[in-house]
């Protein structure tokens, strides 16, 4: 998706130097994210000119080992006119992280949405015999200058992005590449690529939709044809833009897999969870001065979790993940899809580490996860005995939320017989928001008409908390009534 | 009886008076160890010296899960009752960690690609404690149950080694190294 965003200026007050105050000395507590997966892949995180000094530069080399440039080496940044490379930015960015050691990833040459593409890319439009060869001239150009020009500081390529529309018959995006070219503006760009990049210069193609089965099984099919003409390709870039609801972990097991099976690395490009639900054009949390929930930064942080645990879990099928920004101070998503506050990142806008900082690096830290249960009381006749579960959270944080979203018994020991559950009120039963070092309790009632003294019954009670990012099962065996 | 004498006494009264049940896991630090892929686990011993009846019923893990999971032995329906107190039951109970009979407190999934180095936290087990003996065939919970759910506490470490070659890939390498001279050897003899 390669979308950019700009830092407000206003940030450069006196809120700056407060954090310039503040940050690095916290900072040097925590754990680097960095060291934290470093057995597993690099980490990055996207970056402008504004990431290079003070405070943003201090948290960056710290916490991350690899960088992407979000917007300056696109077509449009580095050669918004034929032959003339803009490149001071993206020079200065590259110098940055040569002197941090870190990593360079490069994206995007070629952008199949057009987006970030200056007008002459496309010559007149059409597909004209024509303004094909001119735009396969403008291609090659275009791919020889700026890889040569960073040469092997850069290892990596994305040379052609969101390319896939799982609409499209052909499973690809119908841009003005495409209108002109045809499929093979993308062979265009790789080979392009891979004759003037370095040699052992990664080239992948990149995408947004990949979490979806249907792009998935779509990107799958243009990397077989691909494969198939003998069109150079190292990898696929997954982008990963998640939102608080969707999608689920295990569409990012999917997705690599599938490009692993087909013999291809896999790195993700531009990961970040908005704090909004998949489809929501409308919430804005930010709205008459307010901010965003502290359930749902808990409930972002245990997401965070789950997915980084499944990225840990794919260990030699990713050989990088990239962070899209910093710290929530500076996101593509306070404009997309509209004007909002949003914080999809690990840091928030004062640079400290939010619940998502503590999913990747040690989840113990996350809001709620010492929420505990246990059954408080067993009282009342056998008819009516009422079984009384409270939780505890131990902390850190407030486990938001908290529900318990059924109660089964099954029968371990004596003569068989059926007790009658009565919750205290439709599943889910809702304990809400429990803080640290609090409990909350819920009664139920359950008739244990015809089952004898030595019956023996296991629980087993399933709860979620931190809006339901949060799950587990309460079991206990052996229980007498 | 002196003044010393009664203050023992009293002493050991009040000892004895707040006895309360012992739990220890096995092994006794609550380290284990394993590999990547291993599944590890733990026994454990219980002592309840209490004039009540005590009976283990679940457990859980405290600590990240980021590279394994916890499972756990003693709250699933197929657990055996384990029962500690007064006669004719035993005071102390012991189970050693025997995975494939899912018998002992749980097991530790490590990860198959869990990064070396240790992985902490507690594990929590669930007991209930009855003023009858559950095993007697008079015995009703509805008015002998002293404690619904309690809880002992247990620090346990999970040190997760790095993958070493196995025996036969070692011996694959030192069939390949002897190869090697041998070949070069031979080479200088045919050159000389």
């Amino acid at each position: 998706m390669a979308m950019h965003s700009k830092r407000t200026s206003c940030v450069l007050g006196n809120l700056s130097i407060l954090a310039l105050l503040i940050s690095p000395i916290r900072a040097q507590n925590l754990t680097p994210i960095d060291q934290s997966l470093s057995y597993y892949f690099p980490v990055g995180a996207a970056i402008d000119s504004n990431d290079l000094t003070g405070p943003h530069a201090a948290l960056l080399t710290q916490q991350f080992n690899s960088v992407t440039s979000r917007s300056d080496m696109l077509w449009s940044a580095i050669e918004p006119s034929k032959g003339t490379l803009t490149s001071s930015t993206a020079d200065a960015e590259v110098a940055f992280a040569q002197a941090n050691n870190m990593l360079i990833r490069g994206q995007t040459l070629v952008e199949a949405n057009g987006a970030n593409t200056p007008s002459y890319a496309f010559g007149d439009g059409t597909n004209s015999p024509a303004n094909q060869a001119a735009v396969i001239a403008n291609i090659q150009e275009h791919v020889q200058q700026v890889v040569q020009h960073f040469g092997n500081r850069v290892y990596a390529w994305d040379v052609v992005s969101d390319l896939i529309d799982p609409n499209q018959p052909d499973c690809l995006y119908h841009g003005p590449f495409y209108q002109v070219l045809g499929k093979t503006y993308i062979d265009v760009a790789l080979q392009s690529a891979r004759l003037y990049a370095p040699a052992g210069t990664k080239l992948y193609l990149n995408d947004n939709r990949t979490i979806t089965p249907n792009a998935l099984a779509c990107m799958v099919t243009v990397v077989q044809d691909l494969q198939n003409r003998g069109v150079p390709l190292d990898g696929v870039g997954h982008e990963m833009h998640m939102n608080i609801n969707f999608p689920s972990p295990a569409a990012i097991t999917n997705a690599v897999t599938a490009i692993a099976n087909l013999g291809l690395d896999n790195q993700v490009t531009e990961f970040d969870e908005s704090v909004y639900k998949a489809g929501d054009n409308t919430t804005n949390y930010g709205a008459n001065g307010g901010s965003v929930p502290a359930s749902v930064l808990a409930q972002q942080g245990y997401m965070y979790e789950q997915y980084f645990k499944a990225l840990r879990l794919l260990k030699g099928k990713i050989s990088a993940v990239t962070i899209w920004g910093i710290a929530d101070d500076d996101t593509w998503l306070d404009s997309f899809p509209i004007n909002r506050l949003d914080a999809p990142l690990p840091f928030d806008t004062n640079l400290q580490p939010k619940p998502a900082y503590w999913g990747i690096v040690d989840p113990t830290q996350l809001p709620g996860w010492g929420l505990a249960f246990n059954i408080s009381s067993k009282t009342g006749a056998q008819n009516a005995r009422v079984w009384t579960i409270q939780a505890g959270n131990a902390g850190p944080g407030t486990a938001y939320a908290t529900r318990i979203n059924g109660f089964t018994l099954t029968q371990v020991a004596g003569a068989a017989c059926t007790p009658v559950v009565t919750p205290p009120g439709s599943y889910p039963v809702v304990l809400g928001d429990i803080a640290s070092g609090s409990s909350a309790n819920a009664a139920f009632t359950i008739d244990f008409s015809g089952c004898p003294s030595l019956a023996r019954f296991a629980l087993s009670m399933p709860w979620s908390a931190a809006n339901g990012a949060d799950t587990g099962t309460f079991q206990l065996g052996n229980q007498y009534r | 009886m002196n003044y010393i004498q009664f203050a023992l006494l009293i002493c050991v009264s009040s000892v004895l008076a707040s006895a309360s049940p012992i739990f220890s896991l096995t092994p006794s630090n609550g380290v284990v160890s394993g590999t990547d892929g291993a599944v590890v686990g733990w026994g454990f011993t219980v002592t309840n010296d209490t004039s009540d009846w005590l009976v283990l019923t679940g457990s859980s893990f405290t600590g990240s899960t980021l590279n394994g999971s916890y499972v756990d032995y003693l709250g699933q329906p197929t657990a055996p009752l384990y029962i500690a107190g007064p006669a004719p039951e035993n005071t102390t109970v012991s189970q050693s960690w025997d995975q494939a009979a899912k018998l002992g407190v749980g097991e530790f999934d490590i990860s198959p690609v869990a990064s070396p180095g240790p992985i902490d936290g507690d594990i929590l087990v669930h007991y209930s404690l009855f003023s009858q003996d559950p095993n007697d065939p008079n015995f009703q919970p509805d008015t002998s149950t002293v404690v619904a759910d309690a809880t002992f506490s247990a620090p346990v470490q999970i040190d997760v080694g790095a993958n070493v070659p196995e025996p036969r890939v070692i011996g694959l390498l030192l069939a390949a190294a002897a190869l090697i001279v041998w070949r070069q050897r031979k080479l200088r003899r045919f050159m000389a």
